[in-house]
């Protein structure tokens, strides 16, 4: 009897979890997330390349359940009545962040991208009416033109991003708005730091310890944005400073060693090598000499009793 | 925002595409024509009508060169395997690998095989199932080139067929091996394959002839070694591996150690380096045979998949 | 050194040289037997060029075990080649007379060995028609190269071994075999560099014949001690050895010894030279052997026991694979036939008569063999990582019939390059047989 009770809560616990697995709650402030501008044509056909490249490898085509359903939470038929469930700033904070199996793609995909995705995907449900985004109403007036500025403040040991805005000649600095700061690499931009808002005077401050790698002149290409770009527009400024870590590493295949070429062999074995076959090679060639000094001899005249036999 | 910009970001990529296609396919030669001016005491200021221009050359260096005397040339073998042979300079590549994320889809592989032109039995990269001991659980291993700073490999190769580059790379010259497997049997990671039989895509070499690109190691040849090559022929023009792209979940981190960063394939977020080692305790493979890998590996923990299947044994 | 005082034994020498030029001569029974090792030669060729056009697939090779048949031959071939060392080397700067009869024998082997050795090599390659890179680009820290040097080198040095104690003989044949056809009478006459048997010549002869023999016996262990490391500079377990070198050149003495004998055998009864290939001969072979093999069977000692001892993660997989997996009937068949049966049995007097001796030379030639297959294959069946996602034929090393058939070839090939010599040449030093024997202690040495 205690074995069917405790088999019983087993099965209880197990459901449990797994419901508990499937439900990916999105915080409040994302759920009302919409799409700024009405869905386009185009925007589908974008949507649709992105998710053959991007999502097609887990969750299938949307509308033929060839989802990979081995995964656990199942990546789901986006076509499905569950996934359609979703409002539009659920998906689009679920393709951002991602979570346990399902990858993050906020770095690899601009915001219009995850619209676009979600443009595709919701062209798969014919019940759905779409509802764009009221216009967002800042405290900075119409037609004011936002300007970014970077440079590095020696005193402070920082960087310093000021925000100012002009508008009918007038420049004024703008505060309380929020700034990445990223420093490009070879295959992406690495944000430094957290985001930050600009303060009364327009500026922000970006702790610099100056161990982050530059190139051979320690130039470390910096590029500081807007964070909201879709209240503020896309707004960045980009600038080649020279505060980052020399980079004086030397080529991997300098050294003399084992694996490099002929001319950067370890001295030892050119010299091992050659030598060992330079001698091997004079005595050769002495022999040959000799065999050759024979048969000078050997037309010399002998007489018959010299001869050895 | 909204279309428009999805419009000039989907441009700008556009762009990118056909700048490497171009890049792959002309090359800027200017090297010989901007010492020339040097010598001759030419400055761009003594003629301000001559515009200059900055041109990449085939070792990567900038220069600036009058834009009458740029040539456009088509890249042949030559120039390919030059700079094939120098490599990016200032560059140390890297892979990270999380085995915490890899639940063998095997996309990497097929990117792989489709980019190199190998036959569905060659690998480039596999993902090996492996069991360290018998009570750890199972976990799946992709396993690439370790371009190992000491490679056992490059020491043994007759003909510097297989060198190393200056960015970490080790390549292989197919034009140059003569097949004799040395580098195969020195390999302890069993990464290098060879050619045993005509190339998979042999039709399509005789169809359209293609020059030899070392650092795509296609066409591939009868009789010689081929092994992963970090896509070099990518880097160069700015793009990750191709199998750190196609992965669908987020395993390979790619970068250079001389910028501390590495990029992810899948999630395009760039990371620390040495943050990403130090925090999830990243290892390299078979550190006591003294091969200094350039890959690292992340341990399986916390993972996100299910487990595989135990492998047959540990030696299959 | 500089004052020899060779003397011969005319009488001795008429006889000697009557019955070791009698031999010599290509007759009927020698062209039957070329043209049958031609036609299975051409066969074996045959099965090499559809292995040049198809590529090494047609062979069991892959991926897995990229290494088989024709490396482990190789080896055996080096290994064979090494004889010639070992008897005019060794044995003849420690001033033992005995050898005298058999010092040619040796360096035909060595000859024909070395010579093959080189194209057994080329057969493995996946692109032949490129082996001029090992010359234009050769890197000097591949021991590949290495190994290409010092082949050259020891079969040009074997050769120089071979030809200069024939000048002497090729002048007194010259006079001596009126039948002979004219082409062979003008080869010799080429070939004995107007030879007058003058004192000078001889001392020129002496000291050449020195120097190339304490010469041949650095470049001797540097070409088996290089073939070793092609295996044992890799970190693969079975050929991560540091005495491989040692191991491999006793090895070689058993091998080279083994071939020597079943030489000197066919010789002594197809020849009729039973006179000077005789008994108290085969007697001291069987002792030479028996030390090798002693020798040898320690070197074994050490390679097996001490992994096996400690079962290091992949030294175990490899000594269960040799003792009781797999390779195992192999393993055993080799080592109790090849080398400790041989080394037991050599021990009594009676088992060092011409026949017995003959037959186990026979099992420690063919044990030998299969000791380098596996010495070669059973490491790459089991690297470091799993094998997986490949299929089943690519993971198990099967010798495919063209791969014996080239590999037959080779030897073929080695036996057609004997063949030829020992029958175009006299095959026993005519004039350091006649020499009067008081005065031999000071020849070489």
């Amino acid at each position: 009897m205690n074995k069917y009770f405790l088999i019983l809560i087993i099965c209880i616990c197990a459901v449990f979890k797994s419901s508990a697995q499937t439900e990916w709650v999105v915080p409040a402030e994302h759920q009302g997330k919409l799409s700024p501008v009405q869905f386009t044509e185009s925007m589908q056909q974008s949507g649709a390349d992105i998710f053959a490249a991007q999502c097609k490898v887990c969750h299938g085509m949307p509308g033929q359940g060839n989802f990979n359903a081995m995964l656990v939470p199942s990546p789901g038929d986006p076509a499905a009545q569950k996934f359609q469930s979703n409002t539009d700033g659920a998906i689009f904070y679920k393709v951002s962040e991602g979570r346990a199996t399902m990858p993050s793609f906020k770095s690899a995909l601009s915001k219009a991208d995850i619209w676009n995705v979600i443009s595709y995907v919701r062209s798969f449900n014919p019940t759905y009416v779409q509802e764009t985004a009221e216009k967002i109403e800042t405290n900075i007036a119409e037609g004011t033109l936002l300007t970014l500025a970077l440079k590095y403040d020696e005193i402070k040991k920082a960087v310093e991003v000021s925000l100012t805005g002009s508008l009918s000649q007038a420049t004024n600095p703008i505060g309380g708005v929020a700034i990445k700061l990223e420093a490009k690499r070879y295959f992406g931009n690495l944000p430094l730091g957290d985001v930050k808002t600009t303060n009364k005077e327009g500026l922000v401050y970006f702790p610099w310890d100056g161990i982050l790698p530059g190139d051979s002149l320690g130039n470390v290409h910096l590029i500081a944005q807007i964070e909201q770009a879709e209240v503020y527009g896309d707004v960045k400024t980009e600038k080649t400073l020279a505060i980052g870590q020399v980079n004086d590493k030397p080529a991997l295949n300098k050294d003399r060693a084992m694996w490099n070429t002929v001319d950067k062999a370890p001295l030892w074995i050119l010299f091992g090598y050659t030598g060992a076959v330079l001698t091997a090679w004079f005595f050769i060639f002495y022999v040959l000499f000799m065999i050759r000094k024979i048969f000078i001899v050997g037309k010399e005249p002998i007489a018959e009793d010299q001869k050895i036999i | 925002m909204g279309s428009d910009s999805r419009k000039n970001e989907l441009d700008s990529s556009k762009g990118k595409n056909s700048r490497r296609d171009f890049m792959r396919k002309l090359g800027l030669i200017g090297a010989a024509a901007s010492t020339g001016a040097v010598v001759s005491g030419f400055t761009p200021i003594a003629d301000t009508n001559e515009e200059y221009i900055k041109v990449l050359t085939a070792d990567n260096k900038l220069v600036e060169i009058p834009k009458s005397q740029v040539k456009k040339v088509k890249l042949d073998t030559e120039v390919l395997q030059s700079r094939g042979r120098v490599g990016l300079a200032g560059k140390r590549w890297v892979m990270v690998i999380d085995l915490a994320k890899c639940r063998n889809a095997r996309e990497c592989i097929k990117g792989c095989q489709e980019h190199h032109h190998l036959h569905p039995y060659q690998y480039h990269i596999n993902t090996l199932v492996m069991q360290d001991n018998p009570q750890s659980a199972p976990y799946n291993m992709p396993k690439p080139c370790m371009h190992c700073d000491n490679p056992p490999c490059v020491s043994v190769c007759p003909v510097d067929a297989t060198f190393k580059r200056q960015d970490g790379i080790v390549l292989i010259d197919n034009e140059r091996c003569i097949g004799c497997r040395f580098c195969m049997a020195a390999c302890p990671y069993s990464v290098r394959v060879f050619n045993w039989e005509k190339p998979f895509r042999e039709q399509l070499y005789q169809e359209e002839p293609m020059e030899y690109d070392v650092e795509a190691n296609v066409p591939q040849r009868k009789g010689t070694v081929t092994k992963c090559l970090f896509s070099a022929d990518c880097l160069r023009g700015g793009e990750l591996p191709t199998c750190v792209r196609s992965c669908p979940n987020g395993v390979f981190y790619f970068g250079d150690q001389n910028e501390n960063a590495v990029t992810n394939g899948t999630t395009r977020q760039t990371v620390v380096l040495s943050e990403l080692l130090e925090k999830n305790a990243g290892y390299r493979l078979m550190e006591e045979l003294g091969t200094k890998p350039r890959v690292y590996y992340l341990p399986p923990k916390d993972r996100v998949f299910d487990t595989p299947e135990k492998p047959d044994s540990h030696h299959s | 050194m500089s004052d020899h005082n060779i003397k011969i034994d005319k009488k001795k020498l008429d006889k000697i040289a009557t019955d070791v030029l009698k031999p010599v001569g290509f007759n009927n029974a020698f062209i039957n037997w070329m043209l049958f090792l031609t036609m299975a030669l051409v066969a074996c060729i045959y099965a090499y060029v559809i292995q040049y056009n198809k590529g090494l697939i047609v062979t069991g090779m892959r991926d897995t075990v990229s290494w088989g048949m024709y490396i482990a031959n190789f080896v055996f071939f080096v290994a064979t080649a090494l004889v010639g060392m070992l008897i005019s080397g060794v044995i003849g700067l420690l001033g033992y007379q005995w050898i005298k009869p058999i010092t040619r024998i040796a360096e035909i082997i060595a000859v024909a060995f070395a010579a093959v050795a080189g194209l057994v090599i080329v057969s493995d390659m996946g692109r032949p028609e490129r082996l001029l890179n090992v010359f234009l680009y050769g890197r000097v820290q591949s021991p590949i190269l290495w190994d290409v040097t010092v082949v050259t080198t020891y079969l040009v040095i074997s050769l120089l071994l071979y030809l200069l104690p024939l000048i002497p003989d090729l002048a007194i044949a010259r006079g001596r075999m009126p039948h002979a056809p004219k082409w062979q009478l003008k080869l010799y006459e080429l070939l004995s560099f107007n030879w007058t048997h003058h004192p000078k010549q001889y001392k020129l002869l002496f000291s050449a014949t020195r120097l190339l023999i304490i010469l041949i016996i650095p470049t001797a262990f540097a070409i088996h001690t290089v073939t070793s490391w092609l295996l044992a500079v890799n970190s693969r377990s079975g050929w991560d050895s540091t005495i491989f070198g040692p191991y491999f050149l006793t090895g070689a003495f058993v091998t080279g010894m083994a071939a020597v004998i079943i030489a000197v055998f066919f010789f002594r009864n197809n020849y009729k030279l039973r006179e000077y290939l005789n008994e108290p001969l085969f007697d001291k072979m069987g002792k030479l052997l028996e030390f090798v093999c002693v020798i040898y069977f320690y070197f074994n000692l050490n390679e097996f026991v001490v992994p096996a001892y400690k079962m290091k993660e992949f030294d175990a997989i490899h000594i269960h694979e040799l003792f009781a997996g797999r390779h195992a009937v192999m393993f055993w068949l080799s080592q109790i036939f090849g080398l400790l049966i041989p080394m037991i049995v050599l021990l009594w007097k009676p088992f060092r008569k011409p026949l017995p001796l003959f037959l186990i030379a026979l099992f420690v030639l063919v044990g030998a063999w299969f000791k380098r297959y596996i010495i070669v294959i059973p490491t790459m069946e089991h690297p470091f990582l799993p094998i997986q996602f490949l299929p089943g034929e690519w993971v198990i090393y099967q010798p495919t019939v063209i791969e014996g058939a080239v590999t037959i070839g080779s030897i073929i090939l080695g036996i057609m390059i004997i063949s030829v010599l020992a029958k175009l040449f006299p095959i026993i030093p005519i004039w350091e047989m006649a020499e009067e024997d008081e005065e031999t202690k000071t020849k070489i040495i």
